[in-house]
């Protein structure tokens, strides 16, 4: 009993307890005139009765609501009416409720002991109102459409913008587009009738800006069925700074730096003509520099290009300097390969090989035509990764120095690729492995956010990695507040609610110049990518809470006081009747 | 009562003039259908109908039925009015009384006698005439009969109408001035002779070098108008009413018309397009002869042909220029001469057949001279006219006295007859015998057979001569030779034999002689075999020099006999040995010859390895290379319209300047695709008018500016990477530990 009795003023129990005791005892002073009648115990009894409904119109008892222990059901979108009924068939009285969006799903008195949800689920959002309560998620009807769809939202102009993704029970003939935000079509792929199809969408981006692309599934006859956007956010190639140093004259220098001079890069190329004579060639650079392995020279350059032998020529005091200068500024260097890099193991700067006798190699990017290699290949090793490689090997590799990289490859004379005529692959091989190893420019302000796309009027969560100390974040003259995230002090995460559609932005006031874009759509578009994800969080969700096993419902619920009033008023009463009858 | 008459008569003469002058207009008429029935110009039926009509009316001259002659024509007409009408014409008060009574009467005669006469007329001959004419003008019409005489003479009334839209859109009134005439003037250059053009079609081809002028002609008075080309803007002359505008035709391009009107909306219409035709040299054809000809020395030596030239706007002249080279090698001279063609040439004439006929031995050629000849033409274009010649033909005398040592392709050798054949051509002719034995009959097949016996006979013995072996068959060669020998051998012999007495010296002299003989043959022999017999003289190599030919002979030997046999089969692999032998023998005499390289000149002991690098000077070179964006204006336009077309946006004044570029940097490309970008191009042009902007037109005009831009190569860019700290931690850790 007890375990089911509690009071709400429990705080004072004691006090009213002493206090009731002591006006009982008064009562019973009052009453020894009839001590050892019968109507001295009755109307002891009836007076402590009255005093303890009194106390407890002040103590407010609740009782543990065992009784009304109930099951439930939520239907949300696209639950099953056969499975609703099995479930009713199973449990007779059960309470049905209806998902809406962003409000209160079980009334606060109503503890159901069990909740099934059906269908695909509550939004993300809502999670939280069946925390307290045992939930089973039974799911709908098995999901038609895209199901998972990814690409990157920022990229660069001149890169191949992938859009990949997965499509459950496609109709036979359907097709899906990918489309310019002019609506011309620039890639396709023609489904079949597999359970789940993979797809993937290409295109080169050409101009920079932002843009909506669409992605529009057409059926057999080339109607209309779907069309999504697809935001994008194209910038401009930032161009690199290069310092080639070669310990003599190479077509494979000579090859690189006039694709990179071409492109516009800043190059800087010292060739060793004999001792202490060198060959400066400055490409598209208004001034002269001096090479000088300082760290603040080296500031300048983005990547370093140098031969084995030079490097290994180099003072020891100009290898440390590069040494710190990628490990404190970001510097990348590689390496170009000679006969010589394969057997030194001892240097910070030097790589494991081993030898695979194999002169040529196809590269996984374009498996036809061959390259030239030496007749090794990377050992595996976890510090390492990969830039290029074919099946298995690894041809090109950089490790990291801190924040900086270094890199090589066992590649040689890949200008016989250009000399082959097939410009496309190799400018793709040296822009792969430049990209890569290269320094990182290292952003004040770095905007994130989880999801590509936000939708009107539901909540937008990004995150924030900055050195500010603290970011004030506006959108559209509202301020964002932001949460720290608890171990990393750079990051944050804020949530918006969107009220425009198309791009909107976000700020920091720290810095003007640094705007967050995102695009905001109506709910209509991408419905069956967020339903997917949402029957993956709703199924992830319960699973993880109901590990924890059946949960009793406590529910302590308030006796009503008018009991203990009409108890306390009927024994006031009979003490006040009993004397005058 | 008499005026009632006379009424009559009035009446009647009015009937005559009225039925002559219909007639004068049938004819009138007529004609004019007919001639707008061929022309389908209104203004030239009309100015015919006004000519037939006149002439018609001197010709009937309608004007001339009065009263008198009524009067006179109906006495006449009808006898029972007794001559009497005259008397109407009289007053009344003037008549006596019977002449009086005599006019009522003839009046009331007059009055039921008129309608059943007519006044002469030929309406009948007239009607028929229209009809006719009409019949076959509506005859020629269906046929089209006239249909090419009718463009000359007729401006093409093919016309589409130019369609200005109003730039503001909201302000489109219905009062705003409409375009009444559109009229492109194309005059040819004079020398084409082509008349010229008045046409309403805005889209022009034309000559290059042509004069164009527009004209346009608007219903109410406008401020002004401007005529838009894809760089610049020409205002356009008000001249008569009329807007015009004049220029030389150059190059291909595009233009539109922009106005004002004078409440300052302003009009513009679509793209039109210019095309340049370029005046095309004259293609020459020289007919009925061969590019190389030669003539022996007693023959007739002429060349005769005829040469066909066409060219678009006529042919100005043509000749042929002809040159003649005498001598060879280092004296060879030549003389250039220009011919006329033996009919003159039409000058104008687009097509001309013009013949010619040399005679070499009229421009003195001599055994061994060659003449080469062409033939020039040009037409009449202006400055520079086009000049096409034909291609160049050879005739040449033979020089029969001078033998020419060649060297003819691969083969490095002097080509002499084949008296014999060589071991190989002998084994090619086996093997085809062999091949085509089927097809021969046998005899045929034994007679080839002993013939390629003989051959190798041949062959046998000259290889048989190297070797001092006797030649004792008779063949052409060897006879002829032997021949010259025996006559040699006797010249040689002692010239007094006659006179001597043999048997002076009968043993010795016979001896020496013999020996002396023996001798000559020897020497003879000498320049290719090695007396065996003497040992000094003989070498290793040599002997087996002497051998292998030994070898081959013997191989021939049965060679030959198996040919003889019939039986080639057989005979083929000893032919086989024999020429394995011959090239050896061949390959061993051989002499090879270093070639002479580069001899460096000697360096100076005291300079070597010094390793002096004062002279060695460090190289700095600087250049830009990289290369300029293209189209750096159509990618700003595409951004730009991706915001007007997403987001509402206003326009202003320097996206048009962004566009107007975007367009020039289109327009380039425009001309050389113009089925793909004239359409983007054309609505670029209303969004910088302000004609049409809209999302549609936004979208079109993106979607051919994405198109214009290439695609871009893979090249390496900086990428961004943020740094925190815990990062940096777990990196540093790394490379702790990884060391």
């Amino acid at each position: 009993m007890t375990d089911n009795l509690s009071f709400i003023n429990s705080h004072w129990f004691w006090q009213i307890v002493i206090i009731i005791l002591a006006i009982w005892l008064v009562f019973i002073w009052k009453e020894r005139t009839k001590i050892g009648k019968r109507s001295f115990y009755v109307n002891c009894t009836v007076a402590f009765i009255a005093l303890l409904s009194l106390a407890l119109l002040a103590l407010k008892p609740t009782t543990k609501n065992l009784n009304k222990s109930f099951k439930a059901v939520i239907l949300t979108n696209g639950f099953n009416d056969i499975q609703l009924d099995s479930l009713k068939k199973v449990y007779k009285k059960m309470t049905v409720y209806n998902y809406k969006e962003n409000q209160t799903l079980i009334p606060k008195e109503e503890k159901p002991e069990t909740v099934f949800v059906l269908g695909n689920g509550l939004q993300y959002y809502d999670l939280w109102q069946l925390d307290s309560i045992n939930t089973i998620y039974i799911g709908g009807s098995t999901l038609k459409g895209i199901s998972q769809f990814k690409y990157n939202i920022e990229n660069t102009v001149g890169n191949d913008a992938k859009f990949s993704g997965q499509y459950l029970q496609p109709a036979k003939g359907y097709k899906l587009l990918l489309a310019d935000p002019t609506g011309r079509a620039l890639d396709s792929i023609i489904l079949t009738n597999n359970y789940v199809q993979d797809f993937q969408l290409t295109t080169n981006l050409k101009v920079k800006g932002e843009f909506v692309y669409q992605l529009i599934e057409k059926d057999s006859l080339d109607n209309i069925i779907n069309q999504e956007p697809l935001p994008l956010i194209v910038q401009e190639r930032e161009l690199l700074n290069v310092l080639i140093v070669n310990a003599s004259p190479s077509f494979e220098t000579k090859y690189l730096k006039n694709y990179l001079a071409e492109s516009g890069y800043k190059i800087l190329v010292r060739s060793r003509l004999t001792k202490d004579r060198y060959k400066y060639e400055y490409f598209n650079m208004d001034s002269k520099p001096r090479i000088s392995f300082t760290q603040e020279s080296l500031k300048f350059y983005d990547l370093v290009i140098i031969d084995v032998l030079s490097l290994n020529s180099l003072s020891n005091s100009a290898k440390n300097t590069l040494e710190t200068s990628i490990k404190e500024d970001g510097l990348g260097i590689f390496i170009q390969p000679g006969a010589n890099i394969y057997n030194s193991h001892n240097n910070w700067y030097s790589f494991n090989f081993t030898s695979d006798n194999q002169n040529t190699t196809s590269l996984g990017i374009s498996t036809k035509s061959s390259i030239s290699k030496y007749p090794f290949v990377f050992k595996n090793h976890i510090s390492i990764e990969p830039v290029l490689s074919d099946n298995s090997n690894i041809l090109s590799a950089y490790k990291r120095f801190e924040i900086g990289r270094i890199g090589t490859s066992v590649l040689q004379n890949t200008f016989e690729l250009q000399l082959k005529g097939d410009h496309q692959l190799y400018k793709q091989v040296w822009s792969k492995i430049i990209e890569s190893i290269s320094k990182k420019d290292i952003p004040s302000v770095k905007w994130n956010s989880n999801s590509q796309i936000a939708y009107q009027n539901e909540p937008f969560n990004f995150k924030l990695r900055t050195i500010e100390a603290n970011p004030i974040i506006t959108t559209q003259g509202y301020q964002i507040p932001m949460k720290r995230d608890i171990n990393i002090e750079s990051l944050w995460e804020g949530i918006t609610y969107p009220k425009k559609i198309g791009w909107n932005t976000i700020n920091i006031k720290q810095d003007s110049t640094n705007t967050f874009k995102y695009f905001v759509t109506d709910n209509t578009h991408w419905q069956s990518v967020k339903t997917f994800n949402t029957i993956k969080t709703n199924k992830k969700y319960f699973e993880a809470n109901n590990w924890s096993g059946i949960k009793t419902n406590t529910l302590y619920k308030p006796i009503h006081p008018l009991w203990f009033f009409v108890i306390f008023i009927i024994c006031i009463g009979y003490l006040w009747l009993e004397p005058k009858l | 009562m008499s005026s009632e008459g006379k009424n009559i008569l009035i009446k009647f003469s009015k009937r005559w003039q009225l039925m002559l002058g219909f007639e004068v207009f049938l004819y009138a008429f007529g004609t004019s259908v007919f001639v707008y029935f061929l022309s389908y110009n209104f203004q030239w039926s009309l100015a015919v109908f006004v000519l037939i009509g006149i002439i018609a009316s001197i010709v009937i001259k309608p004007w001339t039925p009065n009263i008198n002659s009524s009067s006179n024509f109906l006495d006449t007409e009808i006898d029972s009015l007794e001559y009497s009408t005259g008397l109407l014409l009289k007053p009344w008060e003037s008549h006596s009384s019977l002449a009086k009574l005599q006019q009522m009467r003839v009046s009331n005669k007059l009055n039921a006698a008129v309608k059943r006469v007519n006044p002469p007329h030929h309406l009948k001959r007239s009607s028929i005439f229209v009809l006719i004419l009409v019949g076959v003008g509506v005859i020629l019409n269906q046929f089209n009969v006239l249909d090419s005489f009718i463009n000359k003479n007729i401006p093409e009334s093919e016309s589409n109408t130019i369609i200005f839209k109003a730039n503001d859109s909201t302000s489109i009134q219905k009062d705003s001035p409409k375009l009444t005439e559109q009229w492109v003037t194309i005059r040819y250059p004079k020398y084409t002779n082509v008349p010229s053009r008045r046409v309403s079609k805005m889209d022009i081809k034309a000559l290059e070098g042509s004069q164009l002028t527009w004209e346009l002609k608007f219903s109410d008075t406008i401020d002004n108008a401007i005529m838009q080309s894809i760089d610049s803007d020409y205002p356009m002359r008000l001249n008569n009413e009329s807007y015009t505008r004049s220029s030389m035709l150059t190059n291909s391009g595009f233009y539109s018309f922009k106005f004002k009107d004078l409440k300052g909306n302003s009009y513009s219409s679509d793209l039109y397009a210019i095309e340049v035709l370029k005046d095309a040299a004259p293609t020459l054809k020289l007919q009925g002869l061969n590019e190389f000809i030669s003539f022996d020395f007693d023959e007739t030596k002429t060349v005769e042909f005829k040469a066909n030239i066409v060219d678009d706007f006529g042919i100005a002249d043509a000749y042929i220029i002809a040159t003649v080279s005498k001598g060879s090698g280092e004296s060879v001279k030549f003389r250039e001469e220009k011919l006329s063609f033996d009919n003159t040439l039409k000058k104008g004439s687009k097509n001309v057949l013009l013949s010619k006929k040399i005679d070499l031995d009229n421009i003195n050629m001599e055994p061994g001279d060659e003449l080469y000849f062409y033939a020039e033409a040009y037409d009449y274009k202006t400055p520079k006219p086009n000049i096409s010649r034909s291609e160049t033909y050879f005739a040449v005398v033979r020089d029969t006295t001078s033998y020419e040592f060649s060297v003819e392709g691969t083969l490095g050798v002097d080509r002499m007859p084949d008296y014999f054949r060589s071991q190989r051509q002998l084994i090619i002719d086996t093997e085809k015998l062999i091949k085509n034995r089927k097809t021969f009959s046998k005899e045929d097949f034994n007679f080839t057979s002993n013939e390629l016996g003989f051959d190798q006979k041949a062959l046998r013995l000259k290889y048989g001569a190297f070797m001092g072996e006797e030649s004792e068959m008779a063949i052409a060669n060897e006879q002829n030779a032997e021949a010259a020998q025996h006559e040699i051998e006797h010249d040689q012999e002692d010239p007094l034999a006659g006179y001597k007495h043999d048997h002076d010296s009968e043993n010795e002299q016979n001896l020496v002689e013999e020996k002396t003989t023996k001798k000559e043959n020897d020497k003879l022999l000498d320049e290719f075999t090695h007396n065996h017999d003497d040992p000094e003289k003989a070498t290793l190599f040599e002997e087996s020099l002497r051998t292998k030919l030994r070898k081959a002979l013997n191989e021939m030997w049965d060679a030959e006999l198996y040919l003889r046999l019939y039986e080639p089969e057989k005979s083929l692999p000893f032919q086989n040995k024999a020429l394995k032998y011959i090239q050896e023998i061949k390959n061993s005499a051989r002499i090879y010859v270093h070639r002479i390289g580069f001899d460096p000149p000697p360096i100076k002991e005291d300079k070597r390895l010094a390793g002096k690098l004062e002279e060695v000077k460090s190289f700095r070179k600087s250049e830009t290379i990289a290369e300029e964006a293209l189209y750096p204006f159509i990618l700003q336009a595409i951004l730009k319209l991706e915001t007007l077309k997403t987001s509402e946006v206003l326009f202003l004044s320097e996206d048009i300047e962004i566009f107007e570029k975007a367009g020039s940097e289109l327009s380039a490309l425009a001309i050389e695709f113009p089925g793909k970008y004239l359409n983007a191009l054309q609505q670029l042009r209303w969004i910088i008018d302000g004609t049409k902007r809209n999302k549609q037109t936004f979208i079109e005009v993106q979607k051919g500016l994405i198109l214009a831009i290439p695609k871009l190569d893979a090249n390496p860019a900086k990428s961004a990477a943020p740094v925190n700290k815990i990062n940096q931690l777990l990196l540093k850790e790394l490379d702790i530990h990884d060391r």
